[in-house]
């Protein structure tokens, strides 16, 4: 949209025009590079996928990550122009919406990879928690801020709607996403002014909740298995190829298409997309997609600092946490270094629920943390010495 | 809705009411709990430290997971390679022989797969394919894209252009593999030495396996000791002679005793390493190493070393050998009839079979086998060639094989491992494995061990030069003179059902070694020649024995690789007797020679007693009596 600098004059008032000047561009420029890549790399790794399921034309996800980077930016573009009321009201919905389509998963549920997380809608099967996740950020951010004025009692509400989200993702099962929100969670909880102990508790839960987690879902614990006693001798497992791909592409890959783990093992799309990538383009991209990745939590975070009202700080930066966990525990799983997860990289890997879901979360996040008369307030942003 | 409590501090107790009793009171208390009552200004400021410490976190996080993702790209380390789809570690060393001239590279190669089901349209790929690989089989091609599901491979060996060509097509479903192209420059020169790597990048023959971990350490070339000017001398020869007397296979050999580098070493019928699926696999059998052979009379080389060794002997130590010398179950006869009283020197030099099996048992079955061992003879040469055969040797020791072995029957070992023993032999007493590794410059030679006395060795380069004025030698140090060529002969009969079948089918052998004189810390070269069953030719006078066949090969290597070895030509009084000179004194200076590098003392010998055909100056023509006395 920016293909000159006359897109958008400055004395632009338009509803488009406002919303390119309020948003942070950094933000913004991250945001569609990885969308623009994410669409380009399926077209790389997909095909193989697409052959290995038999399916008619070896471009179908590719195709399909294209539409969904029109849905996603769709979602984007319409959310990101909502004022913090707008974003309230668009949380509430779809925290609604999509917990009740978690209620009814057990009975309709679409089960893939001993998981029952998809719902079938008009062909396309969708994770209602991926629009839960940000949707829930913004409500515990925004019951937070009103529990601190003392008319509501914000932290019991937010605890309730955190408890419903992970009670609804642990019968699922879906444990990767139930860290994910609770990291979250604990850092919305307490970026808001919580005193630490409080944190240090919930940290305690949470381990205490692992443990139980471990023992309860025989995938879990036997994930954690294979990634504390890596086997050799047990064949490619999806981390050893990951691992064997990133080598094979050295600094500067094996040239677009030409990477060959893709062929023999399967999500290298999805939650593996940044170790097909590593093949073929080398470490020098893998190192630009992390930097994208780090610019727009490390800039999102900044943003969210300068806000002046408690609710848009908080809530934004619950966002951006949720964004830059996820990139990292994916990433982390490709380099091995934690257990794998079902969890995708956002915007890269393949994935509808992924995408749109993306999308309303930045789409969130941009909106908050748009240039607004008082939104930055005037008072000095911090007294030297504050950060020391 | 209850108003804010007053400020708790987080662990503080609850407010009075029993918390059970009232909801309300309890959402107070968490309420008031989670809010330490700041006015809002404070809170802002606290939650900024605080966003900016999770910033700090996830900033520190992203720089972990780059170091990780460059440690994962750059130093995969232990983890997981070598799985499927893994790339083959292909890189391979070049191979140089000893001034530094290649004998392999490596190639970028690759190789070609079709996956059909990725192929958008199968005839035109069919087309494109076919014309760019003229070599595939059009029904093969036309095969593989007719299937719906799999990976073919459809040929190797592609060149950067023509897999260029290929990918130019920009044809989906065509994907490459790096594989590892050798190239031999030198054609079938050497090839049996420097052997064949796999596609995989690993050695499988010759020096490729023998030195594979040197090579795919992949740290600049590896130097071979082979010299390639006396290769390529050395293998013309071998070659043009075998293809001359239509032989079933030979050997060439050239080694530097001193330090026990192989220089040349050639095996016939050769074939293109660069073209090994085109070769029968019999051609790329390196005889030299590989294969055994019944050597035949040069064994009594190691028969008199043994003997004089020992003392029991000496050169002037006198043998009848006017009738045959019976055996249990065994008859050995001499190949020259009418000899009767022969010197120790002249049995070496008339390769009197009888003189050496008598001489073998007056010293004793104990002291061959020990000196036989000692020389190497009873087990597989020692050398970095896998190749390298294990000898067929009898069980047990008898008086018969003690006696056969003494003019090389009974025993079958590789040309290889007759090198190694005649080197040490030939060298001053040390026995060292023989190496195709270039000794690095100032290095000194393996250690070694010690298995006859300098003297022993003086006195057998003496017998050797005797044998190359004036016995069955001549042949070849007429063809190089004044490099102070000797040698030894040797004829071996081959079993045929079961029976020496005299004449018919023979190994000729030549060992020779250069220069006889000189101190042993000069260099000093071996050469040997087996021809095995050459055809009689009228030249030879239809002989196919040693002295016919291979001395005057082995003759012509050295006068063509002696200039390449830094050797000097050199005239005296014995290297080439004037023509119609009486040979018997000729005989008188070469065993006063002998004697003067102190040879095992013993009475003055006269040298008319013993007088030496006088034949001199042996030519072609007469080559017919030269070659009946090798045996």
């Amino acid at each position: 949209m920016s293909q000159s600098q006359h897109a958008f004059q400055r004395t632009d008032r338009s509803r488009l025009g406002l919303w390119w000047w309020t948003t942070d561009h950094w933000l913004l420029g991250a945001t569609a590079v990885l969308v623009v890549l994410g669409v380009i790399l399926q077209f790389g790794t997909s095909p193989a996928a697409a052959v290995r399921l038999g399916l008619s034309s070896p471009f179908h996800f590719a195709v399909r990550q294209c539409v969904f980077a029109f849905g996603g930016v769709a979602i984007l573009l319409f959310v990101s122009q909502l004022g913090p009321r707008g974003i309230r009201r668009v949380a509430v919905g779809v925290y609604l919406v999509s917990m009740a389509a978690m209620l009814t998963l057990p009975f309709v549920g679409h089960v893939a990879k001993g998981a029952g997380r998809w719902v079938d809608i008009a062909g396309f099967t969708l994770q209602p928690s991926e629009f839960m996740k940000p949707a829930l950020i913004v409500l515990v951010a925004w019951m937070f801020s009103e529990g601190r004025k003392g008319e509501v009692p914000g932290t019991t509400i937010a605890f309730i709607l955190y408890l419903a989200a992970v009670a609804l993702l642990l019968v699922e099962p879906d444990v990767g996403q139930t860290i994910l929100i609770t990291a979250a969670f604990g850092a919305a909880f307490w970026v808001a002014g919580v005193p630490t102990t409080w944190i240090l508790a919930l940290g305690g839960v949470s381990a205490a909740g692992l443990t139980g987690v471990y023992f309860a879902f025989p995938h879990v614990s036997s994930r954690v298995h294979t990634f504390l006693h890596q086997d050799k001798s047990s064949g490619p497992t999806q981390v050893h190829a990951a691992a064997e791909a990133i080598a094979a592409g050295g600094l500067f890959g094996k040239g677009p298409g030409e990477g060959v783990m893709k062929l023999e093992i399967p999500d290298m799309h999805t939650d593996f997309a940044y170790s097909a990538a590593a093949e073929e383009y080398g470490l020098w991209f893998s190192l630009f997609l992390i930097s994208l990745f780090a610019v727009l939590v490390i800039r999102g975070l900044y943003k969210a600092m300068r806000l002046a009202d408690p609710f848009e700080q908080i809530a934004a930066a619950g966002l951006f946490v949720l964004v830059g966990l996820q990139a990292f525990i994916n990433v982390a799983v490709n380099l091995a270094l934690i257990p794998t997860k079902g969890m995708t990289l956002p915007f890269i890997s393949y994935g509808g629920s992924s995408m749109l879901g993306m999308g309303l979360t930045l789409g969130m996040a941009l909106a908050l943390t748009r240039r607004r008369p008082g939104a930055y307030a005037s008072e000095p942003l911090a007294r030297a010495g504050d950060f020391a | 809705m209850s108003v804010a409590q007053p400020p708790f501090d987080g662990a503080g107790s609850p407010p009075a009411t029993p918390a059970w009793r009232d909801w309300r009171a309890i959402l107070a208390a968490i309420e008031g709990a989670t809010s330490r009552g700041l006015a809002p200004g404070e809170v802002r400021e606290a939650s900024r430290v605080r966003i900016f410490f999770v910033m700090a976190l996830f900033a520190a996080a992203f720089v972990y997971a780059g170091i990780f993702a460059a440690k994962a790209a750059l130093l995969p380390g232990l983890e997981g390679r070598g799985g499927a789809g893994a790339p083959a570690e292909t890189v391979r060393s070049d191979l140089v022989d000893r001034n530094g001239r290649v004998l392999a590279v490596d190639l970028i190669r690759y190789g070609l797969y079709i996956r059909p089901q990725e192929v958008y349209d199968r005839a035109a790929t069919l087309d494109a394919v076919a014309r760019i690989l003229p070599g595939v089989p059009r029904a093969r091609l036309a095969n593989v894209l007719s299937r719906d599901k799999g990976e073919f491979y459809i040929a190797g060996d592609l060149s950067p252009e023509v897999r260029d060509q290929l990918h130019d097509l920009a044809l989906p479903g065509l994907y490459f593999q790096d594989e590892a192209g050798r190239a031999y420059p030198l054609g079938d020169t050497a090839a049996q030495v420097i052997g064949l790597a796999s596609r995989d990048g690993r050695g499988l023959s010759g020096a490729e396996r023998a030195f594979d971990g040197a090579i795919r350490k992949n740290n600049g070339p590896v130097a071979l000791s082979i010299d390639l000017r006396v290769q390529a001398a050395l293998q013309d020869e071998v070659d043009k002679a075998a293809v001359h007397f239509g032989v079933k296979d030979a050997v060439g050999m050239v080694v530097n005793v001193r330090t026990g580098e192989i220089l040349a070493m050639t095996s016939w019928p050769t074939f293109d390493p660069n073209h090994p699926e085109r070769t029968p696999p019999e051609n790329m059998v390196n005889h030299a190493a590989a294969t055994v052979y019944e050597p035949g009379s040069v064994f009594k080389v190691f028969t008199l070393a043994e003997g004089l060794d020992t003392g029991a002997v000496n050169i002037r130590t006198v043998f009848d050998v006017c009738s045959p010398l019976v055996l249990p179950g065994q008859i050995i006869h001499d190949y020259d009839k009418g000899d009767c009283a022969l010197p120790l020197w002249e049995v070496f030099t008339h390769s009197s079979n009888i003189g050496a099996a008598k001489m073998a048992i007056r010293v004793g079955g104990e002291a061959e086998d020990r000196y036989f061992h000692a020389f190497g003879l009873f087990n597989k040469a020692p050398s970095e060639l896998v190749e390298s055969a294990r000898p067929l040797t009898v069980s047990r020791m008898s008086i018969n094989s003690v006696a056969t072995m003494a003019f090389g029957q009974s025993i079958s070992v590789s040309p290889l491992a007759l090198a190694t023993g005649m080197s040490a032999i030939l060298n001053g007493g040390i026995y060292r494995p023989l190496t195709l590794r270039k000794l690095g410059p100032g290095e000194a030679p393996a250690p070694g061990r010690r298995v006859i006395q300098e003297s022993t060795s003086r006195v057998m380069l003496g017998l050797m030069r005797l044998n190359g004025t004036n016995g069955t030698g001549r042949f070849a140090d007429d063809l190089a003179p004044g490099y102070m060529v000797g040698g030894k002969t040797g004829t071996a009969t081959k079993l045929v059902n079961g029976h020496y079948d005299l004449g018919k089918k023979n190994l000729a052998s030549f060992a020779a070694v250069f220069p006889t004189d000189g101190g042993f810390d000069q260099d000093r070269y071996f050469v040997l020649v087996m021809m095995d069953e050459p055809k009689a030719l009228p030249e030879t006078g239809g002989f196919t024995t040693g002295g016919a066949v291979s001395a005057p090969i082995a003759g012509r290597i050295v006068e063509r690789i002696a200039p390449f070895l830094g050797q000097v030509r050199r005239t005296n009084v014995w290297d080439e007797p004037p023509k119609g000179r009486n040979k018997d004194i000729v005989d008188a200076q070469v065993l006063d020679h002998i004697q003067n590098v102190s040879g095992p003392s013993g009475p003055p010998i006269n040298p008319v007693i013993a007088p030496i055909s006088t034949q001199a100056s042996a030519t072609r023509a007469s080559a017919k009596g030269a070659g009946g006395r090798a045996r």
